[in-house]
């Protein structure tokens, strides 16, 4: 009861907090699905997911309005579906990655949430267009507080709309490793790394990076995998 | 223009700062037709009490109540400075409210440069892959330190930039070829690539697996960097079709 009640304040918080209230970035990738693997008691399974989401979400940057995926409260749907996959195992340090299909069934279920409340942002944006008769009017007659009210509303919608992402993100979630339960047990690392490495080139164009920011880079990785390959 | 009052009227700090913590939600009611103009307005309400007719306050909120977009960190040095000018129009200086106009036209673009590559694309992005990097090696570390290194540049922006804003007023324009200030934006790149280097060394050395399958992180990453925009999706389709080469390895290597 606790933690159901506390996953739903924090996915209405990082709804709030993409766009409209703070943006004090708890909505991050990495922020939401960590504190959501906190409440379900495994922290090292929610950074894990929260790290390779961050890879993936974290070069998507909201410029002049553009749409974007509503990475925060599926990032939390993600930290709370890779705690739940432990099973009341100990938490391990500092992170931990589920096995691969209960992996790409949890990263899954993410970036198809985030996706769909993108698209429920949008929708809003262009509803909340017909309300610009009423601020009009507001202004009209110096009413600041009719203002205020908008906004509330605003803020109210978006925390709205993060609550039924991530409920969407666990209900996918939860249909995904219903499948993956019928799948061996195998090493998540495949899953990360392909994700994680991904999400490396894709952030790096997204960000549109020099090239001599890409030469650093393209070094780290090389030589990261070599000394992998190596040890 | 509060002609004939008598009096002058002055911004006080708890204004600026309400003004500050107004900007919060600068974009809570974020529409396509007026962008961030709702919040914006309402963000500078507590200005309102500049004004002593009901008809100067009406066309207080009316001028502010329009399209307005920018980096929302940013908006607080542009609320100083507007700040200043409404205190300036409201004490009955000519030609100040056609400045107001002219002021947030001249300043939105250039801050919203400065902010989106200093606060979204360093701040933001490198430093919550960065913090990334750190979280696959110190656990928790990693998204507390990403919170509070950006919070204190966020907030210094937000709300201390309302009263920096105010303070240098006109100058503004001019402060913003501030050497520091350019050199900020310069530092985006390379901390991007920094970020990005922390996280995959962070996910090779964190992620377990047998030696051989380090090499898939670099060949990932170029396919990443490669695949034409049309296929992208925000990296979403992509990484779904990562998900998927990944647990088909994950099925046939032994």
């Amino acid at each position: 009861m606790t933690e159901g009640l506390l996953l739903i304040g924090l996915a209405a918080w990082a709804g709030a907090d993409m766009t409209a209230a703070g943006q004090f970035m708890i909505s991050q990738p990495l922020v939401a699905a960590w504190l959501a693997g906190l409440i379900v008691g495994q922290p090292a399974l929610g950074l894990g997911v929260g790290i390779l989401l961050q890879v993936v979400w974290g070069g998507v940057l909201p410029l002049g309005g553009t749409t974007f995926p509503f990475s925060g409260p599926a990032s939390a749907a993600a930290g709370a579906l890779a705690g739940w996959t432990a099973n009341g195992a100990p938490d391990a340090w500092p992170i931990a990655f589920p096995s691969a299909w209960d992996l790409g069934a949890v990263l899954g279920a993410a970036l198809l949430a985030g996706e769909a409340g993108g698209r429920a942002v949008v929708f809003l944006r262009r509803r909340r267009s017909l309300a610009m008769g009423a601020v009009d009017a507001a202004a009209g007659r110096g009413a600041a507080a009719a203002l205020f009210r908008l906004n509330a509303r605003g803020a109210g919608e978006d925390a709205l709309l993060g609550v039924v992402i991530a409920a969407l993100g666990v209900l996918l979630g939860r249909l995904l490793l219903l499948g993956a339960e019928a799948r061996p047990a195998l090493d998540g690392a495949w899953v990360a790394l392909a994700v994680a490495g991904f999400g490396v080139g894709g952030s790096l164009r997204a960000l549109g990076a020099s090239r001599g920011a890409g030469a650093l880079l393209a070094v780290s990785l090389l030589a990261a995998a070599a000394w992998r390959l190596l040890a | 223009m509060n002609r004939g009052s008598g009096r002058e009227v002055a911004v006080r700090s708890r204004d600026l700062l309400r003004v500050g913590l107004g900007l919060l939600f600068l974009q809570a009611f974020f529409n396509v037709e007026r962008r961030q103009g709702v919040g914006w307005a309402a963000a500078l309400a507590p200005l309102v009490r500049l004004w002593s007719s009901r008809e100067d306050r009406a066309a207080f909120l009316a001028r502010h109540a329009v399209p307005f977009n920018t980096n929302p960190a940013m908006a607080g040095p542009i609320a100083g400075v507007i700040a200043r000018l409404e205190e300036r129009a409201a004490n009955g200086e000519a030609g100040m409210v056609d400045r107001v106009h002219r002021m947030k036209s001249t300043l939105v673009g250039p801050l919203a440069g400065i902010g989106d590559a200093f606060l979204w694309k360093a701040l933001r992005a490198g430093g919550g892959l960065f913090a990334a990097g750190v979280a696959a090696a110190a656990g928790a570390v990693g998204p507390l330190l990403f919170l509070v290194l950006y919070n204190a540049g966020h907030l210094a922006v937000r709300i201390g930039g309302v009263f920096w804003g105010y303070r240098h007023g006109d100058e503004i324009p001019r402060l913003l070829r501030n050497r520091a200030i350019l050199l900020a934006v310069r530092l985006a790149d390379p901390l991007v690539a920094v970020g990005l280097a922390a996280v995959a060394v962070g996910v090779l050395r964190s992620s377990g697996g047998p030696a051989g399958a380090a090499i898939l992180l670099p060949a990932a990453a170029v396919a990443g960097y490669f695949l034409p925009d049309r296929f992208r999706g925000h990296g979403s389709v992509g990484s779904i079709a990562a998900i998927m080469v990944g647990l088909l390895l994950a099925e046939i290597v032994p």
